[in-house]
């Protein structure tokens, strides 16, 4: 495995793991799910903190905050639309 | 003239009408829109959509080929532009983008709304439906 593949693997078992705390899944879409853990991962090597990919980074920490993964928005958005804005966190099966 | 030179003649209009009609074909694609020109490509056209994206953001790209088509069926109707957000801050500013991608819609020059997220192509029609 390469250093990037690693990571995304690291990266993948914390939103699993994460996901499971929650009673929510990860996005079916496979696709998708490797898309955004790729942007997140840039956001890391970036700005430090895994912000959100599709938010928009201001460059100012206190106003930026509220949008590192997963992000405070998450849990209602899961609730409320069935899938957080980004599309990583969707509501399980279990819960439809 | 003789009969060859009359037939060349013909050709010869129909090939330039072809040709003036070819120039006004009506946009069937979306533009690049950025801080430089949003305000005169929101003037100059009475439907403009501007897909607000970023390079990192899976759900716009998802949305990506939605807007291609719909450029395609309302072609003459709407127009639609691509912002990419990490280039263009006033614009993110002044329309608070906070999310990508974010649709801003714009009619007769003004801001009319903002459709958040990635939409399904029926879904985001119905919506662009609503301001033709």
């Amino acid at each position: 495995m390469t250093e990037v593949e690693n990571k995304l693997a690291d990266l993948r078992r914390w939103a699993e793991e994460y996901a499971r705390h929650k009673g929510f899944e990860l996005n079916p879409d496979e696709k998708l799910v490797d898309a955004i853990l790729r942007g997140l991962m840039r956001n890391e090597e970036k700005y430090g903190v895994r912000y959100c990919p599709c938010r928009v980074v201001t460059g100012d920490p206190e106003k930026d905050k509220p949008k590192i993964c997963p992000c405070i928005w998450m849990e209602e958005d899961v609730k409320t639309k069935g899938r957080c804005h980004c599309g990583l966190f969707v509501k399980g099966e279990k819960d439809e | 003239m003789s009969e060859e030179d009359k037939e060349l003649e013909v050709i010869k209009k129909r090939m330039l009408r072809e040709l003036m009609e070819g120039r006004k074909e009506v946009l069937d694609k979306p533009i690049e829109v950025g801080d430089h020109n949003i305000e005169e490509v929101v003037k100059k056209n009475p439907l403009v959509i501007v897909d607000c994206w970023a390079v990192w953001c899976p759900p716009c790209r998802l949305l990506a080929p939605v807007i291609d088509e719909l450029a395609k069926r309302y072609a003459g109707k709407v127009v639609f532009g691509k912002l990419d957000v990490d280039v263009n801050p006033a614009t993110v500013e002044k329309y608070a983008i906070m999310e990508v991608p974010t649709l801003l819609v714009f009619k007769n020059g003004n801001y009319m709304g903002k459709i958040i997220g990635y939409r399904p192509l029926p879904q985001l029609e119905e919506l662009i439906r609503r301001y033709l």
